[in-house]
């Protein structure tokens, strides 16, 4: 066999969907994370108005008043478009279109994450008991570093995966130096190019992080529009 | 006879569209009866154009514009001789054959009958050409370009095209050999279309829609089963716009050949 | 042989889910994806059954083809009164526009799925051949490989085929009639389709570029696939799972959004080569299929090994009054339908539709062929713990390359309803794997 696929272009389709792959993909995990720690102080007072301060950081509407209904709906409510469990089918949604680049062997993951939450929202599983999730897309961000051997589709999913990693912490107001650590690694992406990214916008976004007290919401815009395909 | 023409279209669309793909058919067939003397067609924006002929010999002209533009037109300009005889030709078998727009229904069936068979082939057109004349009427904007022969039939109205489709159909209906001809006439501010039969030796042009046998006067730029063979222009392109469509075109008889023609048809 | 390997079939069905292997389906017009139900039983071919399936499997596939290049260029076969002119004109997939047009390496049909039966007496008769775009071939593939990863002990030491080398016979066929060396793509209609499974998982084994219409482009006669920088990269062969009439709204028809603009005068001008051909059509319509074993004759001056059913055409007198006469018993299949649809049994029809069904073979005598009913075997399912025995067929796998090669498995289907004939997928069947014995 000739090596001619390695080699090749990517579309902008295609380019479209790794990158919304690795921003979903990268989305499932952090959110879980974050969630777990507000869901900490639920377990003290269901009354806390923690979940209301997660909504308003991730920018989504907050319409139930108690904390533990809250956390069941936005693991599982397939209506609400901001539901983890409609992050996985997003993550689905592309990753199913690019089946021969991460093969099947990844693919795998992503459908035993969705089964699991599926069965998970009908049996009501409390967050610390749907950890198998967090697993299972670990193997996954795995199987991606491993298993797809065209450097260039590989960058394009990581670098989704650290613009999403830099628009949570930023929302989630993160310490400088964490930020600083993921806009490096972003920077040490191959693909990150010239004409990848608008470079002025990269430069941009740097010196504003570097200020202290920066704008959340103007950062949050550069961060977004950095992906120019 | 000796004709000039310029044949133009011009698409404005509401917003940018780029990725534009196109298929043009807007040069004459050439054949023993038509002679390009001159001709040139051209696109902007400007892009490569690639020719070349369709499987019943029309010329194709396709072309690719990557770029986000907001108009696009083409152009087709020539001199042409048209003479009138008609060799002698084998049939397709695949005229007699019925087609997407031409498949008929029961009252084409039953009218095709009507017109009787004890006659020549051409009388039996020009019986059917009255018959549409006495049963069709020209009207336009009753029918659009995906319109059968048989809805047209039962509207009892439309344009050239539905002309041209229930005559096919008729004649395929009885055993001639017919297709569908796109073309420019002289006085004519916009295409045309009419009829190809075959009589048992030649292929002969009729015009349903005028009553009245072709002559040096029609140029034929295609010919095909049914309209989506000679479809002048395809298009297809990457954007939500609408498109504003001005088409025109001048038909006039040259006296005589140019200078320069005259020579340089002396020298091939 | 098998009997380790139903032990674990509650595992099989557990990986087949977490490689997702499904297909599509509409009903009532929405789109639902379902898992494909997976039999373990294999139904196994015997070595020697197989030698004879092979060679007959071949020499049907070449008459075919011969008889594509002859239709679009001198048509012979007409001219010497083999076949009429009828049943080509009027046929839905001739397409006039490949007129004269002779494909990258001269072949049309690259991958051909011939559904056959074996009756009780273990004659095979083929019932349909697929010569535009047969699916299928991933699913015994993939499950070849997740029940070897089940239950391995299952085929230590079985003398079976193995059959997941299919995606590498596709590769080569598409690098022998790849022209300019170009990029090598399988196009698919989208995620909506009912075989996208299947696109996807042949497009990453056969190391392939999975390409979405518009990734493609035409600009002077050449394909292209469109990159992120606007960089072009030129395309050699496209294994199209697109139907011939979508494939191109410039010849075609214009209102398919899913093709790719001026993709067929590319191919007219010979710069690409599409996988299987354009206009293959003509060669797989119901009313040809009558006259495949005349092909073999006609020409490979061969005798034809593999049966037809036994067909009657009601457009020859004789064979209209036979099933005018015999229809109670015979199967009548509409010629323009395909996936099990329009097909009726006489034995299922009471007086009144018999006469209506006679009055149509009558007025469209062209519209219709008729068959015997074979009693084809059954094979055993699993339903539940309990095994049961069901209508099954074999949809095999011929591709033509440098080569004529059979894939030596195929395509098992089967009905789970115990009174239907029918073992397509889009009506409910399952499927098993296809074990040919290597000795």
């Amino acid at each position: 066999m000739t090596t001619k696929m390695f080699l090749s272009a990517i579309s902008p389709a295609k380019a479209d969907r790794l990158y919304w792959l690795g921003r979903y993909s990268e989305r499932v995990c952090t959110v879980l994370h974050i969630l777990r720690k507000y869901y900490d102080a639920i377990i003290d007072d269901e009354h806390t108005n923690s979940h209301k301060v997660f909504c308003s950081k991730m920018g989504i509407p907050c319409e139930v008043e108690n904390s533990r209904e809250f956390v069941h709906k936005y693991l599982y409510d397939e209506t609400l478009n901001y539901s983890v469990i409609n992050m996985l089918e997003r993550v689905k949604d592309n990753a199913i279109l690019l089946r021969e680049e991460l093969k099947s062997e990844s693919l795998q993951y992503i459908e035993l994450a969705i089964n699991f939450m599926k069965r998970a929202g009908e049996e009501d599983l409390k967050l610390y008991d749907i950890q198998y999730v967090t697993d299972v897309m670990y193997s996954f961000w795995g199987a991606v570093e491993d298993r797809i051997y065209n450097s260039k589709v590989r960058d394009i999913i990581t670098s989704g995966k650290y613009i999403e990693k830099l628009d949570l912490y930023i929302r989630f107001g993160y310490e400088a130096e964490r930020i600083e650590d993921v806009l490096s690694r972003l920077e040490r992406v191959d693909a990150f190019e010239g004409d990848f990214y608008n470079t002025t916008d990269f430069i941009n976004l740097k010196q504003r992080i570097a200020m202290p007290g920066f704008s959340t919401e103007e950062t949050l815009n550069v961060v977004n529009s950095l992906f120019a395909a | 006879m000796i004709l000039k023409y310029t044949y133009r279209t011009l698409i404005t669309f509401s917003t940018q569209v780029s990725s534009h793909t196109f298929m043009l058919r807007c040069t004459p067939y050439a054949n023993e009866y038509q002679r390009l003397i001159e001709h040139k067609t051209s696109v902007i924006p400007n892009c490569l154009l690639t020719r070349s002929n369709d499987t019943f010999g029309s010329i194709l002209e396709t072309g690719y514009v990557a770029d986000m533009h907001d108009a696009f037109m083409f152009e087709s300009t020539g001199i042409i001789e048209i003479g009138n005889n008609r060799s002698i030709e084998k049939v397709n078998p695949l005229f007699h054959y019925h087609s997407e727009l031409t498949t008929p229904d029961m009252a084409i069936r039953d009218a095709a009958r009507l017109i009787g068979m004890d006659m020549s082939v051409t009388e039996w057109v020009m019986r059917l050409s009255d018959y549409l004349q006495g049963h069709f009427q020209y009207e336009s904007g009753a029918t659009n370009v995906k319109t059968t022969a048989s809805e047209a039939f039962s509207l009892g109205k439309g344009v050239c095209q539905d002309y041209a489709h229930i005559a096919i159909a008729m004649c395929r209906e009885v055993g001639i050999a017919a297709r569908y001809v796109n073309g420019f006439m002289i006085g004519e501010g916009a295409t045309h279309a009419w009829i190809e039969y075959h009589d048992g030796e030649r292929w002969l042009g009729f015009d349903p829609t005028n009553n009245r046998p072709v002559d040096d006067t029609y140029i034929k730029i295609a010919h095909g089963r049914d309209f989506n063979d000679c479809s002048i222009n395809r298009g297809r392109f990457n954007g939500i716009a609408e498109q504003n469509i001005k088409v025109t075109l001048m038909v006039e008889q040259l006296k005589k050949l140019p200078k320069e023609q005259t020579k340089q048809i002396k020298n091939q | 042989m098998y009997t380790r390997l139903l032990t674990q079939k509650d595992a099989v069905n557990k990986w087949m889910e977490r490689y997702g292997v499904r297909f599509g389906i509409y009903k009532n017009g929405t789109f639902k994806e379902q898992i494909f139900p997976f039999d373990a039983i294999p139904r196994v071919i015997s070595n020697s059954d197989w030698t004879e399936l092979e060679k007959g499997l071949k020499q049907r596939v070449d008459a075919l083809n011969a008889f594509l290049r002859d239709i679009y260029t001198e048509k012979r076969i007409i001219k010497d009164g083999v076949v009429p002119e009828d049943f080509v004109y009027s046929s839905k997939g001739y397409l006039p526009q490949c007129e004269g047009i002779t494909p990258s390496k001269g072949i049309f049909s690259h991958i051909s799925g011939i559904d056959l039966v074996q009756a009780e007496d273990g004659t095979w008769y083929v019932l349909e051949d697929n010569l535009r775009i047969p699916s299928g071939a991933s699913y015994p593939m993939i499950a070849r490989q997740l029940t070897r990863k089940a239950s391995p002990e299952t085929f230590d030491g079985a003398k079976v085929f193995d059959n997941r080398d299919y995606a590498r016979m596709i590769r080569e066929m598409m690098d022998h009639v790849n022209v300019d060396n170009g990029l090598e793509v399988i196009l698919t209609p989208g995620r909506y389709n009912s075989a996208f499974f299947e696109h996807s998982y042949l497009a990453e084994k056969a190391g392939v570029v999975l390409a979405f219409p518009d990734d493609l482009f035409v600009d002077g006669d050449k394909v292209y696939y469109k990159g992120l920088f606007n960089e072009r990269e030129r395309v050699g062969a496209i294994y199209r799972r697109l139907s011939d009439e979508y494939l191109d709204p410039m010849t075609f028809e214009r209102s398919s959004l899913l093709g790719v603009p001026n993709l067929f005068q590319a191919y007219a001008k010979g710069n690409v080569a599409i996988v299987n051909a354009l206009g293959n059509g003509v060669a797989d319509d119901k009313g040809i299929y009558y006259f495949v074993p005349k092909m073999v004759e006609y020409y490979l001056n061969e005798k034809p090994i593999l049966k037809n059913a036994p067909t009657y055409l009601p457009f020859y007198e004789k064979d209209r009054n036979y099933v005018l006469e015999n229809l109670h018993k015979l199967v009548i299949k509409d010629v323009a339908e395909a996936g099990g649809y329009g097909v009726m049994f006489g034995r299922d029809m009471d007086e009144k539709r018999l006469e209506e069904v006679k009055e149509l073979v009558r007025t469209q005598p062209r519209r219709w062929i008729a068959q015997e009913v074979i009693n084809f075997i059954d094979l055993e399912i699993m339903e539940g713990d309990e095994r049961v025995m069901r209508k099954a067929d074999l949809r095999a796998f011929v591709v033509s390359g440098k080569e004529t090669k059979v894939w030596p498995s195929g395509l098992t289907r089967f009905t789970r309803d115990p009174k239907s004939f029918v073992v397509n997928s889009s009506q409910g069947g399952g499927f098993k794997d296809t074990w040919v014995m290597a000795e």
